[in-house]
């Protein structure tokens, strides 16, 4: 089962999103943070194996957020979040493993966790 | 090394990776295709690791070709490159690795070699420290076992092996190792372990590839060579056992040597224990399948005995290797594992062998 997080400025879709995360029989917990100060001491304790992180949004440093948690958790798995598909192309330079587009649907975040599970870095998921 | 193939409509497309991908030094190119319909042919008979797909091609285009190619290997590492941003939303659909850009750099290409190395555990170099998990639990560095001196900085090492590359928290390293102790006190017990652990190591002239980052540990999978792991990082083809993946499943089963951390009663370890016990009977189950199907019954007796010493009283494995000894009217040893097999049965758990496996025996 997978530990998630979800970084999101915007309070409307970071609910969405976590309530999607909830929905899937895969995830055990959500954590909803929207900065990232309290995000990085999270992730800092360790257990975080997904981390929901926004891009594009202004304002909020969604690329710079990223690339601290690589640093920080290498085995923490990526999945970028935006409502356009200009990311995506960075998001594979970051190393995500997965990107989301605003708003999702049930079935997006469902496939997106299936292809996950496939690729998981460590132990979380056997 | 990487095993790869390139499909690309463009020979100097084709040509230009294979280069880029030949000077890197770890990739073994093992096919190089301008027609995608002959790279599908090739991947039924052949396995990779890493597949190189050009997105734009007339026939099949590089998006339907990843389905197919994942259809043919689940756990190959597709990797697209092409002229164009716009499928990349798409290409995270499909799970691809990475996506890159013409032209290609020679360190973007690099980080994309590093993510298949992790990602698909693939050994470039050979690790100095051997870890075997199946079986007792072994360190040997060079040609010597190393030796803790305490037990739990060996049941230290085996915990972050088991995570496979994950960061642990100390906390959860305390908890699964030192629940019985409180606050400070466990503290110190782990300070103490983890000197001792890695002192061991070091007298043997080896490293501990243990990582540490703002208050988690994590073992770096790269720096063992670990059977365990190896045998984690196969993933079965959808087209499951056939003539061209046979080998590779029993080179994987034959990594199971025994029961994991055999002798151990470490608590953390017990999913684990079960899991993979599971996961290799099961693949011992479709090999010997594989065999009957094909006609190969001496096959089938010789990975049943290799399975009946780990697992003596599985009814199936018992089943199939009886079943293969009288397809090759051999009667008699037939009759001497079946009735060996009910002895136990009965012994152990006061059981017989079932409706089938009697009907099989008259």
């Amino acid at each position: 089962m997978f530990n998630a997080a979800v970084v999101d400025p915007d309070t409307g879709s970071l609910e969405a999103t976590a309530g999607l995360l909830a929905r899937n029989p895969h995830v055990s917990s959500v954590a909803c943070f929207r900065g990232y100060s309290d995000f990085f001491k999270e992730i800092e304790k360790g257990g975080i194996h997904l981390a929901f992180i926004r891009v594009g949004s202004p304002g909020f440093h969604g690329l710079s957020v990223a690339r601290e948690t690589f640093a920080v958790s290498p085995a923490t798995m990526v999945v970028f979040m935006s409502d356009t598909g200009n990311y995506a192309v960075a998001a594979f330079e970051e190393g995500a493993c997965g990107y989301l587009i605003l708003p999702a649907e049930q079935k997006d975040l469902d496939e997106l966790v299936d292809n996950l599970k496939k690729r998981v870095k460590g132990a979380c998921w056997s | 090394m990487i095993r790869a193939i390139i499909v690309d409509d463009e020979q100097p497309s084709v040509e230009k990776m294979a280069k880029l991908l030949g000077d890197s030094g770890i990739v073994d190119v093992k096919g190089k295709f301008t027609n995608p319909a002959e790279a599908l042919e090739f991947l039924k008979k052949t396995r990779v690791d890493a597949v190189f797909l050009d997105i734009e091609m007339p026939g099949i285009d590089g998006l339907e070709m990843s389905n197919r190619v994942i259809d043919l290997q689940g756990g190959v590492a597709v990797v697209f490159v092409t002229a164009y941003h716009e499928y990349a939303v798409e290409a995270f659909r499909l799970n691809a690795l990475d996506y890159l850009l013409k032209p290609v750099s020679k360190d973007r290409l690099k980080e994309t070699l590093d993510r298949i190395v992790v990602e698909k555990n693939i050994r470039v170099h050979p690790a100095p420290m051997q870890v075997n998990c199946f079986g007792k639990f072994k360190v040997v560095v060079g040609a010597s076992e190393v030796r803790f001196r305490t037990v739990k900085a060996g049941e230290l090492l085996a915990f972050l092996v088991d995570r496979r590359g994950s960061a642990v928290s100390r906390s959860e390293i305390i908890d699964a190792l030192w629940g019985e102790y409180e606050g400070d006190r466990a503290v110190a017990h782990f300070n103490t372990t983890l000197y001792y652990l890695k002192k061991a190591l070091l007298q043997h002239g080896a490293e501990a590839p243990v990582e540490h980052a703002r208050g988690a540990y994590r073992l770096d999978p790269a720096g063992i060579d670990c059977d365990f792991h190896r045998f984690m990082s196969f993933i079965p083809a959808s087209t499951g056992v056939n003539e061209f993946s046979i080998q590779e499943y029993e080179e994987i089963v034959a990594l199971y040597g025994g029961e994991y951390l055999a002798g151990s009663d470490y608590q953390w370890a017990e999913r684990n224990r079960i899991m993979l016990r599971e996961k290799y009977i099961r693949m011992l189950i479709d090999i010997a399948d594989y065999y009957k199907s094909a006609g190969k019954h001496d096959k089938t007796v010789e990975i049943m005995k290799a399975g009946l010493k780990h697992e003596q009283l599985h009814g199936g494995i018992n089943f199939r290797l009886v079943e293969a000894l009288l397809l090759l009217n051999d009667r008699i040893s037939a009759a001497r594992y079946y009735d060996m097999y009910r002895r136990k049965l009965r012994n152990e758990f006061g059981l017989e062998p079932d409706a089938a496996f009697k009907r099989l025996m008259r």
